[in-house]
């Protein structure tokens, strides 16, 4: 199995001649590992996914993607970004198309029941609630098989009992893909329960204010067991005081 | 939904009553027939020209350029829209030429065309053209814009390729754009091929229209006008039916209302 990584080194984003918002010295993400991203709103989470992704290349220092062949990505927007014109199941497999591959049926069909989709399969974005598009976009992203996958926000839209069962699903699927998956959320135990691995960004221009691997919380139902351990209220309060810790990026 | 048959009878009901006071009105006075023509000898000149052929010679002479100009002129004017956005440099250029002959209403040009072309139907296929060429430029180029740029990112991240954008994005997202331009132009393009025939031309049905008002034959002239109404509803009639076959194939399991999608949802 070859290994896969990504490394950033002196990774600064500056939009036009503006002073620089987002500076990461060195930073290494291997395979394997679920590493969430917290930080406040602005900070420039989303744009440093969107340099990850490869859709913005404007910033200096390097990102190298070690792999030892072509190297895939998956991104889960902020916003669904649903095709209209395209019901729930022919947006899932949207990738598959793009790529001209097919997809297995019964990786569909799993993705389907497992993030509750199953009665919505023919229905348009339209139709659907904002909860319900965003389990439409989160099985987009799910269903390929990335070398790197990028969710931006993920369960924003679900509420707290959705979100506890598709904090177990997210969880597995990516243990189980053994690649590397970055997860942007706002909610810190949501970044605890889903990560082995917790950056916190902050401070004018954006840096990692703090960096600390999670072990030792339960695996088996992981969202609702790991809530109740010892170690996860330390690591909710490790996080949470680094995120005030630096004050919000003036804007 | 369809309205019940009574319902549809209801609405015949207003136009018979104002044919029948029309032709009361004409019978009793031979002024008033004069002047307004009678529904009973519309009737009859559209059935006299049917027989006789002259309506079909005049419809050939009509609708051949229309039709061949709407095709020509929205599909070139569509991909030059497309050519527009897609190169920003190009379109910069373009810009005010596009506006500005978009702005020139087509059958202006219509006495420098018939010295060129003469006053068949090469002269009023250009007109057409020119009507349609520059709605549709616009109306696909504003498609394309406002397609969201995260989707570009989106099928970025999955490696597509700038075929495969096309296809999977840009064509279906333009689709109802372009469906709007073509009821737009069926409109322009039957007002250029009937500016174009009352100019000059040799025949056509505005051509005739045009005789008969110069021989005081109003009832005929009723009868013209009444071809163009049928012309306009049987090409709103086309496009909608083109409408529905120009789905993607994953929509017509049910559910999809294709003009009327909100936009802002996939915002």
């Amino acid at each position: 199995m070859p290994i896969t990584s990504l490394k950033l080194q002196n990774l600064r984003k500056r939009f036009h001649s503006n002073p620089v918002v987002l500076s990461l010295e060195s930073l290494s993400l291997y395979d394997g590992m679920v590493t969430c991203i917290l930080g406040p709103t602005g900070c420039g989470k989303s744009t440093l996914m969107s340099m990850l992704a490869g859709i913005d290349l404007d910033y200096e220092g390097t990102i190298i993607a070690d792999t030892s062949g072509h190297f895939r990505i998956s991104y889960q927007f902020q916003t669904d970004l649903l095709l209209p014109w395209r019901n729930v199941t022919g947006n899932i497999l949207l990738p598959f198309e793009v790529s001209s591959q097919k997809c297995a049926p019964e990786k569909l069909e799993g993705l389907i029941k497992s993030l509750w989709l199953e009665d919505v399969q023919e229905k348009f974005p339209e139709e659907l609630s904002t909860g319900t598009r965003q389990r439409v976009a989160l099985a987009r992203a799910l269903i390929v098989d990335a070398d790197l996958r990028i969710f931006d926000e993920p369960l924003s839209a679900q509420d707290f009992a959705s979100r506890l069962h598709l904090e177990a699903v997210l969880r597995s699927e990516l243990r189980r893909s053994d690649k590397i998956s970055i997860i942007v959320t706002h909610n810190v135990e949501e970044a605890i329960v889903l990560g082995d691995r917790v950056l916190v960004l902050g401070g004018s221009p954006t840096r990692v204010v703090a960096d600390f691997h999670i072990s030792g919380l339960p695996e088996i139902n992981r969202p609702v067991a790991a809530r109740k351990s010892d170690a996860f209220a330390s690591y909710v309060a490790q996080a949470s005081a680094a995120l005030v810790s630096k004050a919000p990026p003036s804007r | 939904m369809r309205d019940h048959l009574p319902n549809q009878l209801l609405r015949v009901i207003p136009l018979l009553v104002l044919l029948s006071a029309w032709e009361i009105l004409a019978t009793t006075s031979s002024r008033i027939a004069f002047l307004f023509g009678r529904p009973t000898t519309t009737f009859t000149v559209l059935i006299s020209r049917t027989f006789d052929g002259t309506l079909l010679l005049d419809a050939a002479a009509t609708l051949i350029p229309l039709l061949s100009g709407f095709l020509i002129g929205n599909l070139t004017g569509a991909a030059l829209g497309l050519l527009v956005w897609r190169f920003p440099r190009f379109g910069f250029l373009a810009q005010p030429y596009l506006t500005g002959l978009g702005a020139l209403p087509a059958f202006i040009l219509a006495p420098l065309l018939i010295v060129w072309f003469g006053t068949g139907a090469a002269m009023k296929t250009l007109i057409v053209i020119m009507s349609t060429m520059f709605i549709a430029a616009s109306h696909t180029t504003s498609g394309a814009r406002d397609i969201d740029r995260r989707f570009f990112q989106l099928f970025r991240s999955f490696g597509a390729g700038d075929a495969m954008i096309f296809r999977l994005l840009v064509l279906p997202s333009i689709a109802s754009w372009v469906f709007s331009s073509l009821r737009l132009n069926a409109g322009a393009a039957l007002l250029g091929v009937f500016m174009a025939e009352f100019i000059s031309s040799g025949r056509g049905l505005a051509h005739r229209t045009l005789m008969d008002a110069g021989l005081y034959n109003i009832s005929a002239v009723w009868a013209g006008a009444l071809c163009v109404v049928a012309i306009a509803l049987v090409l709103d009639g086309c496009i909608t039916i083109l409408q529905r076959a120009g789905r993607p194939p994953l929509s017509r399991s049910g559910g999809y209302h294709a003009p009327t999608y909100d936009r802002t949802v996939a915002r």
